[in-house]
């Protein structure tokens, strides 16, 4: 993907990210290559373990390192190279032009603090304005997200809120200061769908409205596709298939994100399978089998991995069409058995 | 695994007439205290006249939104709650009125699985020591004849067996729901509470566990409620559907009849709100306004009525009854009562008969 180099909002290549253990050195993340333009969202879809809010701190340059240790051929926000700002430049930029909403409201908040004291806090911290300015920006922004009666929401405390209200105060807060690149971190785990609903909503409304660049982190294929342009598949640290929205819920060539997209049945399918007439298949379990260390990283839960799956080093990215990119050995035989 | 004690289990169909589980209008209401006195000043309304019956090898799932009472309605299935009216009955029995040994030999017949895995194990034991527990409490066995069992258990729910000298801190919440479900399978009961199992877990291991259940289902005839605010999970288990909204049930019918042709507004909100490939923006999401209304002090005439997209002047003045919408399928809600047709010749849905 050489497209936009120059242009791309964040553009990631050759990163590697590890992890110093008492058992050596672990490997979490080695991504080949990934970018976000301006004003596009972009999907990161991978199971718990799969690396993704590593990616998303790492952005953040928000792991201390050791004992992490990140290297990059280039990771750059803007045209600027995270990795070599100085603290208080990195500083600098996050919540002014990089921000975050994290995945669990409950904690992200400061129980102690009232709604409105965080937000001014953090206005004034950043933006450097009066009480007053800060909140009216404050409720600006309460306004924006869709919460009710603006006033009154900066008195309470986080406990006072639902789920979906402190949620949305999460919303609210990243995007306050003007940042124009959002990482959204499974913005809605452990919400109702009715109120998930209602915060994807916000968050792709305020994506139009004010122009942000997002990358919407989910272990769920559904909510990207609802939210996102293009979409990369994370499994073991490594981008399995990446690729437009569309090319990827029609046209997925991994086995991985076959199973992902059987996980989340359309309407049609949630139908068949609540009549009992399809059923996924269960994963073979290869807990013992002998796999080379740097193999494929589904080769042992895959339905189609063979011998060389398990022996040669792991596949790399190419391309099928496109932006479209599949990282899979078996890829050239099934090609040939559908020609 | 005795064949002798899965005879006892897996008899679906022949047990029909008579209900594993039944609700006779269930309710619960939680006291909220205050003056001087203590005494309660008012009742949450967590469960406010449920009546359902679940027959042997159907799987129920109870669907809704956080705060409807889906879990207290388990939680008095399971003793944890007592019921303040109505009674539940198990294979014919008001287990109200149950005691001391017989208490315990249902116990055995009735397990369940939580919600949250990490809360759930206790962090320090193995986990043979967790999966062989109900084993230790209801039946004599050698710690090797246990160690066998418990082995037998883990190959069932697909964690290697190098997992037994383990610590729950070891695993990944979804091998850690696995041995909760190792563990409530253990004594083989005959009917499983599944509350929220999956709803701490990624997709994927989600489908995995998901599949897996299903199996064991048919495997054991096992009879399952299932509680879950996840669509997708419901449908992989659920035969039939109950969808909760402020302690009452507003929609029941076979699993493929809800999916297929949702009768309340309620359900089809739900239904509207889960993203799927196929929608391709926010915008295709269907989200219902406001919050569910305080069960302290619950809307007047149908519950819904505050959020109901569909609603009609009749909504906010009277409880809609339960009608038939198809066979036994039924919604509360007034958009499902042909004024023009009668109800004679049918059940009243409330107490459906098999």
């Amino acid at each position: 993907m050489d497209c936009g180099s120059m242009t791309s909002h964040l553009q990631i290549e050759e990163l590697s990210v590890g992890f110093r253990t008492l058992d050596g050195h672990r490997q979490v993340l080695q991504l080949a290559h990934l970018h976000v333009d301006h004003g596009e969202s972009v999907g990161l879809v991978g199971e718990s373990g799969s690396g993704k809010s590593v990616l998303a701190l790492t952005v953040l340059r928000l792991l201390q390192c050791p004992p992490a240790r990140i290297t990059a051929s280039r990771l750059a926000l803007d045209g600027r190279d995270i990795l070599s700002l100085s603290e208080k430049e990195i500083r600098r930029l996050r919540g002014r032009e990089l921000a975050m909403i994290f995945q669990d409201p409950m904690s992200s908040l400061n129980p102690v603090f009232t709604v409105g004291s965080q937000f001014v806090n953090v206005i004034r911290r950043i933006r450097g304005e009066h009480h007053t300015d800060a909140t009216e920006r404050a409720l600006e922004f309460i306004r924006l997200v869709g919460l009710p009666d603006p006033e009154n929401m900066l008195t309470k405390y986080p406990h006072e809120l639902s789920g979906g209200q402190r949620q949305r105060v999460i919303i609210a807060l990243a995007l306050c200061c003007d940042a124009k690149f959002v990482i959204a971190d499974e913005p809605t785990r452990n919400v109702d769908v009715t109120v998930q609903a209602g915060i994807l909503q916000t968050i792709a409304r305020l994506q139009h409205e004010l122009g942000v660049s997002l990358l919407f982190i989910a272990n769920n294929l559904a909510l990207v596709s609802v939210m996102c342009d293009r979409v990369a598949i994370l499994l073991a640290g490594r981008v399995v298939e990446s690729g437009g929205v569309n090319e990827i819920i029609e046209d997925a060539r991994h086995p991985y994100t076959h199973m992902l997209l059987r996980a989340v049945p359309t309407p049609e399918e949630r139908q068949q399978v609540a009549a009992k007439s399809t059923a996924g298949r269960l994963e073979p379990l290869l807990a013992g089998a002998e796999v080379a260390e740097r193999a494929c990283p589904y080769c042992s839960r895959c339905l189609e991995a063979d011998g060389d799956c398990r022996d040669e080093a792991a596949p790399q990215l190419t391309s099928v069409g496109g932006t479209h990119e599949v990282a899979c050995h078996r890829l050239a035989t099934r090609l040939e058995s559908r020609a | 695994m005795n064949d002798a004690s899965m005879a006892v289990t897996a008899a679906p169909g022949a047990l029909a007439t008579t209900p594993l589980v039944e609700f006779k209008d269930a309710k619960l209401y939680f006291p909220v205290r205050g003056g001087i006195l203590n005494r309660p000043r008012a009742w949450v309304k967590a469960v406010d006249g449920v009546s359902l019956k679940i027959a042997p090898g159907e799987a129920l799932g109870l669907v809704g939104e956080s705060g409807c009472g889906k879990t207290t309605l388990v939680n008095g299935l399971l003793q944890l709650e007592k019921l303040t009216q109505g009674s539940v009955l198990f294979d014919g029995r008001d287990l109200a009125s149950v005691r001391g040994g017989e208490l315990r030999h249902l116990r055995r017949q009735v397990q369940a699985v939580f919600q949250d895995p990490f809360w759930s194990l206790n962090p320090r034991w193995l986990v043979c020591d967790i999966v062989g527990e109900p084993l230790r409490v209801h039946e004599r066995l050698s710690a090797e004849q246990r160690l066998d069992k418990v082995t037998e258990l883990m190959e069932m729910v697909r964690i290697p067996v190098d997992a037994l000298f383990k610590y729950p801190h070891e695993f990944s919440s979804g091998m850690r729901q696995r041995i909760a479900i190792a563990r409530a399978l253990a004594l083989r009961p005959r009917l499983v509470v599944l509350d929220e199992p999956t709803s701490a877990i990624d997709v994927m291991s989600q489908h995995q566990i998901l599949l897996m259940l299903t199996e064991l289902k048919e495997r054991f005839g096992l009879t399952f409620v299932l509680v879950s605010h996840d669509l997708s999970v419901v449908a992989y288990l659920a035969s039939t559907i109950a969808v909760m909204y402020l302690g009452k049930v507003v929609e029941y019918g076979p699993a493929q009849l809800v999916f297929q042709s949702p009768a309340h507004p309620y359900t089809q909100a739900l239904f509207a709100a889960v993203p799927d490939p196929s929608k391709k923006s926010a915008e295709s999401l269907v989200s219902l306004g406001g919050e569910v209304p305080s069960a302290l002090n619950p809307p007047l005439g149908c519950r819904f009525h505050t959020r109901c997209p569909r609603k009609i002047g009749r909504c906010s003045e009277e409880l809609p009854e339960a009608v038939w919408v198809d066979e036994n399928h039924w919604a509360a809600c007034w958009l499902c009562h042909p004024a023009s047709t009668s109800q004679s010749g049918r059940d009243v849905p409330a107490n459906r008969g098999e």
